[in-house]
């Protein structure tokens, strides 16, 4: 089974469920760590220390290497455990140790091999003793990971540095650290029947919809996936099924404090361990617009950016498609001057604007997915080869048109305003070229049309993914196109279930 | 959560407003004579006629759709199919007729009109409520681009160019108010829309038929002053009043018009094909009805295609007469049945 391999089938799944259908814990000691020893099939990293008590009872304590800190071990689990004298004291073991031995802060007891499994594998140690069919978990994790820094994906101007990083727990704190009200709740899950990922659902009490709660649960209880190792497996399953759209209703932020943004408008965060990628539901069109910094700036200017990167979304869509479109079918349009440059243009090259734009297209595709794999320094020489070689060459060479290239150009960095939506923006721009390539402005238009009503019959749980544009609401738009001042905003709290044509939108509204 | 599928009366005003307004915008097409200054006269009689026809639509409407699902409603639910399929036909025969001899454009007869019928199958296959959220936006772009027309046409109207009120012919005022009212397939697609509207409907119809009205009053009178005689003899008045625009270096304005008509176009088949699906479900099965638009689309599109090379079929397709008698009959006659057989079941 390779890495990709994470799919059930159904009888798979049934195979998969019986494999996880774990005992309870036996009484003898032995009997534990032989059924643990098989079942890790003698995995290098698990490590058994055995203990013989003051009263001469064995006890083990169980972990995996490197996902448990040893110095935290030492001090609270194997010097007390030692140090006690267990002869003094005739109560069962378990609960003795467990009330007046340990000085661990976080013990859970463990009844049978499953959650024992689970609990060792993130970052517990398992104590066993003979004679007892219960076992204590203590948190003693001390696995190395990534500290908080800077998010690369999410960068602002002014504001916080902080971005989140892998572990859940550090990220939750995150959170917390930022919303100190009690109305904050983190309610945890696991999904994937292999990793057992820890998610953590984070929301504000007061602000959520229990409907959109409750139909995220439905849906997260629902991931048939074995594995979850990013945020991006779990974003098809909390779509809407038969969706079919390019758009995803489920944002991503590496950010707390859009995080804290976000919740405080009634939307859940869905914390995932081991990625510092947080999904953000329901997530709207227009929010891909939105950036910290709009609320860091002064209105005026958040504004006109806002504008700017509308404007910059619809250059990077329809610009190229529109080239092709006008040259082809309707030079007419163009001014008399530029007119002359393209004719002139389209006479020197040997290919169509079509096959010109369309090729151009895909190298810069190709150059561009080869920049993102490539350590930075190849990077860099592969952006000297795209722009020199490659744009230079094929221009004096009368390979390509200039204007051809410039269109690419501008199209290229049009669509780096918005990274959220670059995915959406790549296939688009290819079809409005073919479109406007095939049928003119009208392939362009139907194109546009088909495209927009698959835009309007999105919902992201319940909300209309266009809200509030179309279904149109006055009050969504002073956070829309424009940034209303912070003393318009603070007048009155958005809730997205409240949004106009939303399923779970109150009665009065 | 439920699924409420309801879009608001004023969402059902901007979808009423773009699906009759793009067949206005390409008003005098029918007709093809007389002066179109003279529609504007035409405008103010068809807005009387058009709020009767639409009485007796929202009285029906009001009781819901049982009496169009059962016994003698069923084969009428059926009739009313076959009248939005005509409909269908005319708007897509309009469609290629303008582009094919009007815009002069080099691109394929056939893909033009298939990609539109596609698209509005798509459109109707996503629901009344996407249709009336995407309406509203390209009602939005549509009211932009004219305003973007209006103002760069200023310059050239000249209020010499209209003619004096009282050299209108009658025998065209009467046939401009034919081809207006006519061309009212919305008023009986709103039997089937009205379940699906939380509002006051009736306020939005009233308010939807004057708004046109005073739209294409004021637009007739705008073009035949920037036209005047040169209107007379144009197939498309306002596709030629288009090409007259420029705004700085653009020069040509015309594109323009043609892709917010498209995109109206497309709003109103996506609407007509959805109304023929509920059509359809009432007067067979929710099966048939998931088929239906696309055979009927495909019977459109050989008949729209057609139409540029055969007279017969253009002729057929926008004859004035059984167009108002159709939509007399849909607006009046369909409905007091219905109302009548509601009665003697009390």
């Amino acid at each position: 089974m390779g890495i990709l391999d994470f799919s059930f089938n159904k009888k798979q799944k049934k195979q998969s469920d019986e494999q996880h259908c774990e005992p309870l814990l036996y009484c003898e000691l032995e009997k534990n760590i032989s059924y643990m020893k098989s079942r890790f099939g003698g995995s290098a990293d698990f490590t058994v220390r055995r203990l013989l008590l003051s009263d001469s009872t064995d006890a083990a304590i169980i972990t995996m290497e490197g996902m448990s800190n040893k110095e935290s071990i030492a001090l609270s689990i194997t010097n007390p455990i030692m140090e006690f004298n267990f002869k003094k004291h005739s109560e069962n073991k378990i609960d003795l140790i467990e009330s007046r031995v340990l000085s661990a802060s976080e013990i859970v007891r463990v009844i049978d091999f499953s959650q024992a499994f689970t609990l060792v594998m993130s970052g517990f140690t398992l104590f066993l003793v003979d004679g007892c069919d219960i076992a204590l978990a203590i948190g003693v994790q001390g696995f190395s990971f990534r500290g908080i820094s800077e998010s690369e994906t999410d960068v602002v101007q002014r504001g916080s540095r902080e971005g989140f990083s892998e572990p859940l727990r550090i990220n939750m704190t995150l959170v917390r650290r930022r919303l100190k009200t009690p109305d904050l709740r983190f309610e945890s899950m696991q999904i994937g029947t292999d990793t057992k990922t820890d998610i953590a659902l984070c929301y504000l009490d007061s602000a959520v919809s229990k409907d959109i709660l409750d139909e995220l649960k439905r849906r997260l209880k629902a991931v048939p996936l074995k594995n979850i190792l990013a945020a991006g497996y779990l974003v098809p399953f909390l779509d809407r099924k038969g969706d079919l759209s390019l758009f995803s209703g489920v944002g991503v932020t590496e950010r707390p404090d859009t995080v804290c943004g976000k919740i405080s408008e009634g939307r859940i965060a869905v914390l995932i361990d081991g990625t510092p990628s947080v999904l953000i539901v329901p997530y709207l069109f227009v929010e891909n617009f939105q950036t910290i910094d709009d609320y860091s700036n002064r209105a005026y200017f958040a504004s006109l950016t806002r504008i700017l990167k509308y404007i910059a979304f619809f250059v990077a869509v329809f610009t190229p498609g529109m080239y092709v479109a006008v040259a082809c079918y309707n030079p007419e349009l163009f001014p008399q001057g530029i007119l002359n440059k393209v004719a002139s243009s389209v006479a020197q090259t040997p290919f169509s604007v079509f096959t010109e734009i369309l090729l151009i297209h895909f190298i810069y595709e190709i150059m561009r997915e080869a920049g993102l794999r490539l350590p930075r320094p190849l990077g860099h020489a592969v952006s000297i080869v795209g722009a020199l070689v490659l744009g230079e060459t094929a221009v004096s060479s009368g390979l390509i048109g200039a204007p051809t290239l410039m269109v690419v150009a501008i199209t290229a960095i049009s669509s780096y305003v918005i990274p959220d939506l670059y995915p959406a923006v790549a296939v688009l721009r290819i079809s409005f070229i073919v479109a406007g390539g095939v049928a003119g402005l009208f392939g362009i238009t139907l194109l546009f049309c088909a495209v927009l009503i698959n835009m309007c019959a999105k919902k992201s749980f319940g909300v209309p993914y266009m809200s509030p544009l179309s279904p149109f609401s006055f009050f969504g738009m002073r956070d829309t196109i424009i940034r209303a001042g912070w003393r318009v905003l603070a007048k009155r709290q958005s809730l997205i279930q409240n949004q106009k044509g939303s399923e779970a939108e109150s009665e009065e509204e | 959560m439920g699924i409420r599928n309801k879009i608001s009366a004023s969402q059902l005003f901007c979808l009423l407003l773009l699906s009759r307004g793009v067949l206005s915008v390409a008003c005098g097409a029918f007709s093809g004579s007389g002066d179109i200054g003279s529609a504007a006269l035409s405008a103010v009689i068809a807005l009387i006629i058009s709020i009767l026809l639409s009485i007796p639509v929202l009285y029906l409407s009001k009781s819901g759709t049982e009496p169009l699902q059962n016994g003698a409603g069923r084969v009428i639910s059926g009739i009313y199919a076959l009248y939005f399929f005509y409909s269908v036909c005319i708007t897509m025969t309009m469609f290629t007729v303008l582009r094919a001899e009007t815009t002069g454009l080099r691109i394929s007869i056939i893909a033009v009109p298939l990609i539109m019928t596609a698209a509005a199958l798509y459109g109707s296959y996503k629901g009344i409520e996407a249709i009336a959220r995407c309406g509203a936006l390209i009602l939005f772009a549509v009211v932009a681009a004219f305003v973007l027309l209006c103002l760069s046409l200023l310059s050239k109207s000249d209020i010499l160019n209209l003619p004096p009120v009282g050299s209108y012919k009658l025998s065209d005022i009467i046939t401009n108010t034919v081809i207006m009212v006519g061309e009212q397939s919305c008023i009986p697609a709103i039997i089937f829309i009205y379940t699906h509207v939380k509002g006051n409907v009736k306020k939005s119809v009233v308010l939807w038929l004057i708004v046109l009205f005073v739209c294409i009053f004021a637009l007739s009178l705008f073009i035949s002053s920037v036209l005047g005689d040169y209107a007379l003899t144009q197939f498309f008045p306002v596709y030629s009043w288009a090409r007259l625009s420029s705004f700085g270096v653009l020069q040509r304005l015309d594109s323009l018009f043609l892709a917010v008509w498209t995109a109206g176009v497309f709003v109103r088949l996506a609407l007509l094909f959805w109304v023929i699906s509920v059509c359809v479900r009432y007067a067979i099965s929710n099966t048939v009805s998931k088929l239906a638009p696309p055979v009927f689309g495909i019977f459109a599109l050989i008949i729209a295609v057609a139409a540029p090379f055969n007279s017969a079929i253009r002729e057929a397709m926008l004859n004035t007469g059984v167009l108002l008698f159709a939509t007399a009959f849909c607006c009046l006659i369909l409905p007091a049945v219905l109302i009548i057989k509601r009665r003697l079941g009390k």
